[in-house]
């Protein structure tokens, strides 16, 4: 085995075009679906699941409706990201704010062994709304006079969260998460010249994705005109990591010797 | 909790999107969260002030431009105005030589 050993004289200048990342922050465990607690509970403000009452399987609405067969698990089969998300906007305002759309994609068993998917929010309505045949589940997060969404927020310390729906006609699309802080969390800290630098760019990546279903107790839910349908009321919560960096392109130039 | 096999999401580098300090979405609070830190709260007034300085700075441009395209149509009017070119010297030599001549 011999290599020739090279020269400093035999180096050359090379040109290297990379990213430098400026900053980099981790949110992990970071729950990214759920209610605020009531305001006549303590802790208000703070995070609980989200209370879905999924319809029983045979129920019908009636004002003595039958109670059906009620759920026994809840299953995520997909979280889906809609194209385009996440975004991360700088803000006038010295922050940084990470957006994105999803839908949900439930598996769920009943008692008596059968199965249905459920899409989230398309098949979610408002607890105590008219019932409708595509509706599958209903939720606290939906006014039920007029179907507009309520947005769950969360905020400590300058690290604002917020969850709502985005209406699409008459239905829901999707649930769309955003998390906004101070620019300053970055690790190291970026300069204001290098945040007006005009190649600044971001990438965000959403991981180790994890769930909590609890499946609490039979509910006989307000489905509108004096009716009620027998429902399930299961405590469903999203949790993942995400990491956020932001970097802006170089054009190094080395002295040294090419291997190609 | 459950864990749940699923891809990680990447969205690859992408340029940041930036938004000025009045297009702040509801519930998010608009002012910075430490009024103490002057920094912070001059950033939204610093990027304004960028553009504000290079708007300007793009307009000077352009009037010098315009200034000196009407110095040229006027120039081109009245060539008579137009600064006559200054008469070459004769060397010194040549002088000398018809000194000597006479």
């Amino acid at each position: 085995m011999s290599e020739s050993v090279n020269s400093v004289y035999d180096w050359q200048q090379i040109e290297i075009f990379t990213r430098q990342i400026l900053g980099k922050k981790v949110f992990r465990d970071i729950c990214t679906f759920w209610q605020d607690k009531p305001d006549n509970q303590p802790d208000q403000g703070t995070k609980q699941p989200m209370r879905l009452y999924i319809i029983n399987d045979g129920a019908c609405p009636g004002t003595s409706p039958s109670s059906g067969s009620a759920v026994k698990c809840v299953k995520l089969c997909k979280r889906a990201v809609l194209p385009d998300y996440p975004k991360n906007t700088i803000t006038g305002t010295k922050k940084s704010r990470i957006s994105y759309r999803y839908c949900l994609i439930l598996l769920v068993e009943y008692e008596n062994g059968e199965f249905k998917v459920i899409t989230l929010p398309r098949q979610l309505s408002a607890l105590g709304s008219h019932y409708s045949g595509s509706v599958m589940a209903f939720c606290e997060m939906i006014t039920p006079d007029e179907k507009t969404p309520i947005p769950q927020s969360n905020n400590t310390a300058g690290f604002c969260e917020k969850l709502t729906l985005i209406t699409e006609g008459s239905t829901f699309s999707a649930f769309d998460y955003m998390m906004t802080f101070p620019i300053n969390t970055f690790e190291p800290g970026i300069s204001s010249v290098d945040l007006e630098n005009p190649t600044l760019q971001s990438t965000i990546l959403l991981s180790n994705l994890r769930y909590e279903s609890d499946v609490a107790e039979p509910f006989l839910a307000p489905a509108g005109e004096a009716n009620f349908i027998w429902t399930t009321a299961v405590d469903f919560m999203l949790y993942e990591d995400i990491t956020i960096k932001l970097g802006v392109d170089q054009d190094i130039v080395v002295q040294g010797l090419s291997e190609l | 909790m459950k864990d749940f096999l699923c891809s990680d999401i990447n969205t690859g580098w992408k340029p940041v999107t930036r938004e000025d300090g009045l297009n702040t979405p509801v519930g998010e609070n608009l002012h910075p969260d430490n009024p103490n830190d002057n920094d912070q709260a001059q950033y939204g007034l610093l990027m304004v002030d960028t553009h504000i300085r290079e708007i300007l700075r793009m307009l000077g441009e352009i009037q010098r431009e315009i200034n000196s395209m009407k110095q040229l149509m006027i120039d081109m009017k009245n060539p008579g105005t137009a600064p006559k070119k200054k008469k070459k010297l004769k060397p010194h030599k040549n002088r000398l030589a018809r000194k000597l001549t006479i």
